[in-house]
């Protein structure tokens, strides 16, 4: 009997969550680049298909991470990016309008943010001047296209 | 008084009337005399025009910001001993602001408190505390915006969100100031020294803590960072990152939340740098990643987490320096290649070299390994054995981290043992074939150990 509870409470919480894990400001490695990660208007996560949670300090990070192959674009179940307007909150990357200007450097060299929504982005754009991109103007810009 | 020096200059001789003198001017102004001339205008313009300002309060002058108003090129502003509650100070002329007996600008915690928006601009002996902080934009003590020429010197930050913040900038200066902040979490803090696309910027004795990160370089090229002592700060010490052709040289990095971070740069010097006391799951004495054609010399790494972790390093000469009471002394991944490690001591780590790869293409050659067992029988002071460095149980906790457990376990014990007799685990070229039988003599930065203010360590390293 006890056997038989102590399977079920390891099926639960075996089972693979997928969910996006917040990122954990000031605690958590960049896995690209190794950097504890500090601002918490930039980063990004990758859940794999398997339900693994890679987490990175900015989205050019991510992008440069899958680019070295150490994880295959196919095994990605989800990209997620921090909006820049609203700190710490992930949102889909591929749905996500994103901002290169110089006048809004992100951590890893790229002046790369990210915005769920359009609007935000553009009113960032008003503050910061730059350019609006989409994630595939962001994948062709990385070279991954 | 000025008019009798005019007339000795212009009529060196004293034989001649006006007139005649007046035919003479041509060559008055092309010979000799031009040198003289110059000399007058060069007196005339410093003591005529360029004026002391006092800032004291309870004055008519009792504001920084009425002084610079009232200032011109080239006028020196004096500060009075007091305390001055001002923020967004411009400096937009090339002056001198000058403290007496530390006056203290208060920001109050609303925004930036001076901005340099001038060439040529000195300061010198004031308290700079409670600039603003905020999460959108870069708030700081100090900013220099876009200038040239300009020198911080011999001043005191105290909870800035930013103390010193550079961007733009070209040979400028930053010198013997004490930087301070009590930061409490990463994302809610500043960098002591902030440097952004600046060059030929010298760093020099300060002394930062509390700070997130206490020097931070991105796209910073041909500077120079020395003998400065940057510890306690939440994240790194030193945060290094696209800035090619710089040197640090003389600092002593301790305590910080990850140690000092060198990224995706090459051709940078450390050289004679102490690591200290970074420990912690993700800390390092120094995390090199992207690195290369640079050299790592007579550095000490003493009681870190990890003394160097190296991810992607290239043609580095990591040479005579010392690795003390680490938990790893070098951590090296199998993207790291043709690096040179020589003459380097390791003694009473936990680990002296891990890989998480099987080959290895650097050289290891001549070091000091406390943990060798071999002898030297023609007493040429290289030992006669060959030594791998890499053991195999911290193979095993390089592929399970949780195995750490077992360590000094008798498992361990027999592990080492069969991997002796039957090698499996063990890189084949990671090699020290001529270790050194005696403790190899870069130890002299070890002893000297620095504490107290920036003035005594410049004492400390001479």
């Amino acid at each position: 009997m006890l056997s038989i509870a102590l399977l079920a409470v390891l099926f639960i919480t075996g089972s693979c969550t997928t969910n996006p894990e917040p990122i954990n400001f000031g605690t958590d490695q960049c896995e690209h680049c190794r950097m504890t990660i500090v601002d918490n208007k930039f980063g990004a996560e990758i859940i794999t298909n398997k339900g693994k949670i890679f987490k990175f300090d900015a989205a050019e990070c991510m992008v440069r991470y899958v680019k070295t192959g150490r994880i295959n674009d196919a095994d990605v179940k989800e990209y997620l990016v921090i909006d820049a307007s609203k700190p710490t909150q992930l949102t889909d990357a591929k749905k996500a309008t994103y901002l290169i200007s110089e006048n809004f450097p992100s951590p890893m060299g790229a002046n790369l943010s990210a915005y769920a929504n359009r609007s935000d982005a553009d009113a960032f754009q008003k503050n910061h001047q730059g350019e609006i991109k989409s994630w595939d103007d962001i994948l062709v810009k990385f070279k991954m296209k | 008084m000025s008019n009798v020096k005019l007339s000795k200059i212009a009529f060196p001789n004293r034989n001649l009337g006006k007139r005649r003198a007046w035919i003479l001017f041509p060559k008055f102004l092309f010979g000799k005399g031009f040198i003289g001339l110059a000399t007058f205008f060069i007196i005339f313009t410093s003591y005529t025009f360029s004026k002391d300002i006092i800032v004291s309060p309870n004055t008519n002058i009792s504001s920084i910001k009425q002084a610079i108003e009232l200032s011109q090129n080239g006028d020196r502003i004096i500060i009075k001993k007091g305390y001055y509650k001002e923020h967004n100070i411009i400096i937009d002329k090339s002056i001198q602001l000058i403290g007496e007996d530390y006056p203290e600008l208060d920001g109050e915690k609303i925004d930036d408190i001076i901005i340099i928006k001038s060439n040529n601009v000195y300061i010198k002996g004031i308290v700079v505390k409670n600039s603003g902080s905020s999460s959108m934009k870069d708030i700081a003590g100090v900013r220099f915006d876009n200038v040239k020429y300009c020198t911080i010197e011999d001043s005191r930050f105290y909870d800035n969100f930013f103390a010193v913040y550079l961007a733009g900038s070209s040979f400028c200066t930053v010198k013997y100031n004490i930087i301070k902040s009590n930061a409490q979490n990463e994302t809610s803090s500043g960098n002591g020294i902030h440097l952004w696309k600046c060059e030929n910027i010298t760093i020099e004795n300060n002394e930062i803590s509390g700070h997130r990160d206490g020097i931070y370089f991105e796209f910073v090229t041909d500077s120079k960072i020395i003998s400065n002592i940057s510890r306690w700060n939440l994240r790194y010490g030193l945060h290094f990152m696209f800035s090619n052709g710089d040197t640090y040289e003389k600092n002593y990095f301790s305590n910080n939340g990850a140690g000092v971070a060198v990224m995706y740069t090459k051709d940078v010097s450390m050289i004679d740098n102490r690591f200290e006391d970074n420990w912690g799951p993700n800390a390092y004495g120094l995390l090199l990643k992207d690195i290369s054609f640079s050299t790592i010399e007579r550095n000490t790494f003493k009681k870190n987490t990890v003394g160097i972790y190296m991810e992607g390093g290239t043609s580095l000469n990591v040479n005579h320096n010392s690795f003390i009471e680490n938990g790893w002394a070098l951590k090296v991944l199998g993207d790291c290649t043709d690096d040179s490690i020589k003459y380097n001591n390791f003694i009473g780590n936990t680990f002296d070299v891990s890989t998480n790869s099987s080959i290895s293409v650097n050289l290891f050659n001549g070091n000091y390994w406390d943990k060798y067992k071999g002898y030297d029988l023609n007493k040429d002071g290289i030992g006669d054995v060959s030594y791998r460095p890499v053991s195999m149980f911290s193979m095993i906790v390089e592929k399970t981290p949780e195995t750490i457990f077992l360590l000094r376990s008798i498992i361990v014990d027999i592990l080492d043992i069969a991997e002796k007799v039957a090698p499996v685990f063990i890189p084949e070229t990671l090699v020290d074939n001529n270790p050194s039988i005696y403790e190899i003599s870069n130890r002299e930065q070890i002893t000297n150990n620095p504490t107290g203010t920036a003035s005594q360590q410049i004492t400390g390293n001479k």
